[in-house]
């Protein structure tokens, strides 16, 4: 069980949590037990509900720490604002965004999980569609994200 | 669109800038199961329009879907696995085996002195169990304590809160004990709850693990 969530852990743990990987094995592993001890030892020991419990554990303390990252560039007085280290530029970001709520429903899921690096088949896992359904949704609602960037001024 | 101008998009989509997670975002677990396509259709689509507005949530779309893919590959078996050995391959196992046991009796000493009590070691027979005086710890002198290993294991420790924040973690502990620093226990509320783990490892190197412990603070 500990090997399966170290794995898990070592997977999703961004660089800067890597020093706290074993704790977050450890936190991990609590959790497992807690929910144990609460009667869910029937599905608890599988592989792929241990995978589940690291990505939640690793998921809080991000966002924990992106509150608190947050929270203390707010109160700190004077400071001036801390440059994003990615470099596509936030206005393409922003478009997307916009164009992307100015589409019909299923285009926007389709394109929104392809944005997100889902391949057909997993997005059609997660919607419940056809794979078809989602290459041709995928298809139209990418034209349509092009034609709106487009509109705007932007482009990838 | 081109496989550059996708890839310029999805970047372009991953580097919106953060924003501080609220009440209203989606649960880890929930993003997992969605990903994993265990979400109806009506769940999903409440969840997806959230995270076009939610830069924190996107991002762990994406974490859920990176380690979910990593997660099938590595409970996939690695190599498909014959259901029946070659019969020569069979036969020569079956030789191996009888030749390590005839050089195994000729080579295992009889008689002489042999140990009086068994040693234990592995998980089928030892379980840690916290010492029932510690179901309540003064916060000032918090002293944890727990039985259950074979003398000689080292043991770690690590202690949360109920919401499983690490509070202390230590290694290497060689006495079936441990005294908290009061600092430790600064952030918890007097009447609260502590939970504590313990994993043992026995001279003969087996891992023991214990059960979450509570212990309440006065």
């Amino acid at each position: 069980m500990l090997q399966a969530l170290r794995a898990a852990v070592a997977r999703a743990c961004p660089s800067d949590l890597a020093s706290q990987r074993e704790d977050l094995v450890q936190t991990s592993l609590l959790r497992v037990l807690e929910r144990e001890a609460a009667g869910e030892q029937n599905k608890v020991r599988t592989t792929s509900y241990l995978w589940r419990v690291a990505f939640s554990v690793i998921a809080d303390e991000l966002r924990r720490r992106r509150a608190e990252q947050l929270r203390s560039r707010r109160t700190m007085v004077g400071e001036q604002p801390v440059p994003e280290e990615r470099s596509p530029s936030p206005e393409l970001g922003l478009g997307i965004r916009d164009c992307l709520g100015q589409l019909a429903e299923p285009r926007r899921m389709a394109v929104l999980l392809h944005l997100q690096g889902f391949r057909a088949e997993e997005t059609a896992e997660v919607l419940h569609w056809a794979v078809k359904r989602v290459q041709n949704l995928t298809y139209r609602g990418l034209a349509d994200l092009r034609e709106c960037l487009q509109r705007k001024g932007l482009s990838p | 669109m081109t496989e550059r101008d996708l890839e310029a998009l999805q970047a372009a989509w991953a580097a919106l800038p953060p924003n501080a997670p609220g009440p209203e975002c989606t649960p880890p677990e929930a993003i997992w199961d969605a990903v994993a396509g265990n979400r109806s259709e009506r769940e999903v689509q409440a969840m997806l329009a959230h995270s076009l507005g939610c830069a924190d949530c996107s991002a762990l779309w994406r974490l859920a879907h990176d380690l979910r893919g990593a997660s099938e590959r590595s409970s996939a078996p690695s190599a498909v696995i014959p259901l029946r050995r070659p019969a020569p391959v069979r036969w020569l196992i079956g030789a191996g085996a009888l030749v390590a046991a005839l050089l195994a009796l000729m080579l295992v000493p009889r008689g002489g002195p042999r140990e009086t009590s068994p040693v234990v070691r592995g998980t089928e027979v030892a379980v840690l169990r916290a010492d029932p005086e510690t179901a309540s710890v003064d916060r000032a002198h918090a002293v944890l304590r727990w039985m259950g290993a074979p003398e000689g294991s080292r043991y770690t420790v690590v202690v949360s809160t109920r919401d499983l924040t690490v509070l202390f973690r230590k290694s290497g502990l060689v006495a079936s004990q441990l005294e908290l620093p009061p600092e430790t226990l600064s952030t918890v509320p007097p009447g609260e709850e502590i939970v504590w783990r313990v994993e043992a490892i026995t001279p003969g190197g087996r891992r023991i693990s214990s059960g979450a412990f509570l212990s309440r603070l006065r």
